[in-house]
């Protein structure tokens, strides 16, 4: 009876196993990449910080698949639409044709989407498509029909509440028309089939760099631009936390590096005083 | 005119059974007895007349035939005629029931002369309304008014009449009042007179017959002379390019019509690409056996020209209008007409693949926005305009319209109504510092505004709104107004959620 206490002899023997065990692992792996990549379209929807890209498997969300985002808590739904939104602006970069927007039945609580407010974003008034459907299952049919369409760029599907109702075989119905179409799917909501599942919390914006230190209350300085806590579970089934901020000027999503006070003391103003 | 219009139509529709020697007359309700509204030639010998209830006809003429008249059915067929007149002239309109005749109004000019003038028009026109056993009188003159007065009341009519250019009332001067298309009670005050023609009514001084008559005369009058113009209004051409299919057996089931559908679609398309035209509107309607029609109207975003795409949205469409329609006994024929054609445009290959790649995708957006709005109607699917606004909501439309003007300091969602929330402010006119709403509270940490938005002085007054964009300490960022200027407007504002940034 080896003793438990000693490490050596408890990893040795399993250790030969293992090794042999996570090559056939690789091995099946890149099998299944292989035969994934034969229908996957070429290309990658870039969320415009180049680190961040780097550490998404594959360098970017895939093409021709479904992308879930989820509030972290309820009344985060305004951030986590805002970020899918944003991704969508991307989206509109990559190829000609619309936006689609399709909204389920209560998809969105805090509004229905704003055309200034979205071309202020980024979102030019005239790429999106606003689909309003009456039920879960005409969102999905118009989601559907969007994804399959050469028309349509990306695919911004609000599905809030009502996407635990998706069954296994419509978000596969999806997933296929996303490969077949080519554009990005993206979903608000659970979704079952997702290549990446993103959780947006919205994380307050950074102060510019003349407010600090004049003694100014705080209530009276302007929010500055939109900044998101994203954790993501890719592909790979790895979990990786951002913080991010959209920039509407570049249209692309810039990384921060930890709080906005750490951002701030980095500031010029800071390190010239 | 049709001086026989109703009793000849109905003669024609339900066959020949009753005798033309043979009284026969269509009977109405009106001033609470059923009383006699057309009758043929031998009940008008008989000494009957509209408006004599049917008891005492039936003592007048004991072998009289009566049937309840059919106006609606009289009036599709009036159009019918009317559209099958066409080829004597495209301006062609049914003029039904006006003043106790029916007619059909011509714009010869410029089609008499194809036939050889206008004499060998009215021979025409005349030959074919009795080839078809309706009687007709026609007459040709400078105004509808004229012609009709004529075609009514002239005795010549019933082998054409033609009256000479310019001749004005004088060339009605011989006809009875009546053929100035006037009611009953004008028509019987002036025979009360002695004012028996119109050479009469031409002598009297316009100002004394308005008074004594009222206007409606004098508007006939001019009418006639032409110094008031009277339009004709003519029934609009089918369109030449439709496709019809009739069935052997009447079909319900929505498969079937929708294989129907499909086919129509075809040999519409077939009809289409000989023109080189596309399809903005069309319209299907279904004939059920039971003589009802329903119609299904699709529109496209762009010329279009593919069965396949064509069937497709047909069948949605088909789909949509038919839930809890009873077809009956079932469909027996579908007629798919193109309404509005429009020429498609030339499709060149581009050779920049950057162009071509944009061109594939404006055909496949048109393409998905019919199948959207196929399906889920035309009001789900928009694509926003802008519109010159101050009032938030109201800058953005589903209409098209001007580009949406972009606005960073415009939230992403706007809620369809305001909310109205419990504000803590520390001064007045200032943010809030904190607020509850759909009873949670919300501590604000940064503030911008107000922006101050008035109301438009053109609409209803409403008060002053007073924006502000608002970060909370977790990083929720909503957009708020005070509605009313603190010490101007009210005393005590009131504060709202309007909507929410990222």
């Amino acid at each position: 009876m080896t003793p438990p206490a000693d490490p050596s002899a408890a990893i040795a023997p399993a250790s030969a196993p293992a090794s042999g065990r996570r090559a056939a692992l690789a091995a099946l792996r890149a099998q299944i990449a292989s035969l994934e990549a034969a229908s996957r379209p070429v290309g990658r929807l870039l969320l415009g910080d180049e680190g961040v890209d780097q550490a998404l498997p594959g360098g970017g969300l895939d093409l021709g698949a479904l992308h879930a985002v989820a509030p972290a808590a309820h009344l985060d739904q305004p951030a986590a639409a805002g970020f899918l939104l944003g991704l969508g602006a991307r989206a509109l970069t990559l190829r000609p044709g619309v936006l689609a927007l399709v909204s389920a039945p209560g998809g969105l609580d805090f509004g229905a989407p704003y055309a200034p407010g979205l071309a202020g974003w980024g979102v030019a008034g005239a790429r999106v498509l606003q689909v309003r459907a009456r039920s879960v299952k005409d969102a999905l049919w118009a989601a559907e029909e969007a994804l399959r369409s050469a028309g349509a760029a990306a695919v911004a599907l609000t599905l809030g509440a009502a996407g635990a109702a998706v069954t296994p075989a419509s978000a596969r119905r999806l997933q296929l028309a996303a490969e077949a179409g080519g554009g990005v799917g993206l979903v608000l909501g659970a979704i079952g089939v997702a290549r990446s599942r993103w959780t947006i919390a919205a994380a307050p914006s950074a102060a510019p760099a003349w407010a600090s230190g004049q003694g100014l209350p705080a209530i009276l300085v302007a929010p500055g631009a939109a900044r998101f806590c994203a954790r993501v579970r890719a592909s790979d089934g790895r979990e990786r936390a951002f913080s991010l901020e959209w920039r509407h000027e570049t249209g692309g999503f810039h990384h921060v590096a930890g709080l906005a006070d750490a951002a701030l003391a980095a500031g010029p103003w800071r390190a010239a005083g | 005119m049709l001086p026989d219009w109703p009793t000849q139509r109905w003669r024609r529709v339900h066959g020949g059974q009753q005798d033309e020697a043979l009284p026969f007359a269509l009977t109405e309700h009106a001033a609470s007895a059923l009383r006699i509204s057309a009758l043929n030639p031998a009940a008008r010998a008989a000494g009957l007349r509209p408006g004599l209830p049917l008891a005492d006809a039936r003592a007048l003429a004991p072998e009289l035939c009566v049937a309840e008249r059919p106006f609606v059915e009289e009036r599709a067929d009036l159009e019918r005629l009317a559209r099958s007149c066409v080829r004597f002239s495209p301006f062609v309109a049914p003029v039904h029931q006006a003043f106790g005749a029916h007619g059909l109004a011509f714009d010869v000019t410029g089609a008499a002369h194809l036939f050889g003038g206008e004499t060998a028009w009215l021979e025409a026109v005349l030959a074919a309304l009795n080839k078809l056993s309706f009687t007709a009188n026609a007459a040709i003159a400078d105004t509808v008014g004229l012609a009709a007065a004529l075609a009514g009341c002239d005795r010549r009519a019933r082998a054409g009449v033609a009256a000479p250019v310019g001749a004005g009332l004088a060339a009605i001067g011989h006809l009875p009042v009546r053929a100035l298309r006037l009611n009953d009670e004008v028509e019987a005050g002036l025979r009360a007179v002695g004012l028996k023609t119109v050479a009469d009514l031409a002598r009297i001084a316009r100002a004394s017959l308005a008074r004594r008559f009222g206007v409606e005369l004098i508007t006939r009058l001019d009418q006639a002379a032409g110094l008031i113009g009277e339009p004709i209004d003519p029934i609009a051409p089918a369109s030449p390019i439709f496709a019809l299919r009739k069935l052997l057996e009447p079909i319900t089931a929505i498969e079937a019509l929708n294989q129907m559908a499909g086919d129509l679609a075809a040999a519409l398309a077939q009809s289409l690409d000989a023109a080189a035209n596309g399809v903005r509107q069309a319209r299907l309607d279904l004939f059920c056996v039971d003589g009802a029609v329903a119609s299904v109207a699709v529109g496209f975003a762009r010329a279009e020209a593919d069965p396949r795409r064509i069937g497709r949205i047909l069948k949605e469409r088909m789909e949509r209008a038919l839930e809890g329609v009873d077809l009956g006994f079932g469909v027996e024929a579908g007629l798919l007409i193109a309404c509005a054609l429009e020429r498609r445009e030339a499709v060149a290959v581009d050779l920049d693949p950057e162009a071509a790649r944009r061109a594939q995708a404006e055909a496949a957006q048109a393409a998905l926005r019919d199948a959207l709005c196929a399906r889920l109607g035309d009001g789900a699917v928009m694509i926003a305009a802008g519109r010159d606004s101050h009032i938030p909501e109201r800058a953005q439309t589903a209409k098209p319209g001007p580009p949406v003007v972009a606005r960073a300091d415009r939230p992403l969602f706007l809620l369809a109504r305001p909310e109205p929330i419990e504000a803590l402010a520390e001064t007045p006119d200032g943010p809030p510092r904190s607020f509850r709403w759909r009873r949670m509270s919300f501590r604000v940490a940064r503030a911008q505004g107000p922006e101050r938005i008035g109301a438009e002085w053109w609409r209803a007054s409403a008060p002053t709104r007073d924006y502000f964009r608002i970060e909370t300490a977790e990083g929720r960022r909503l957009w708020l107004f005070r509605e009313g200027l603190y010490g101007r407007e009210t005393d005590r504002p009131r504060w709202f959620v309007h909507g929410s940034f990222a």
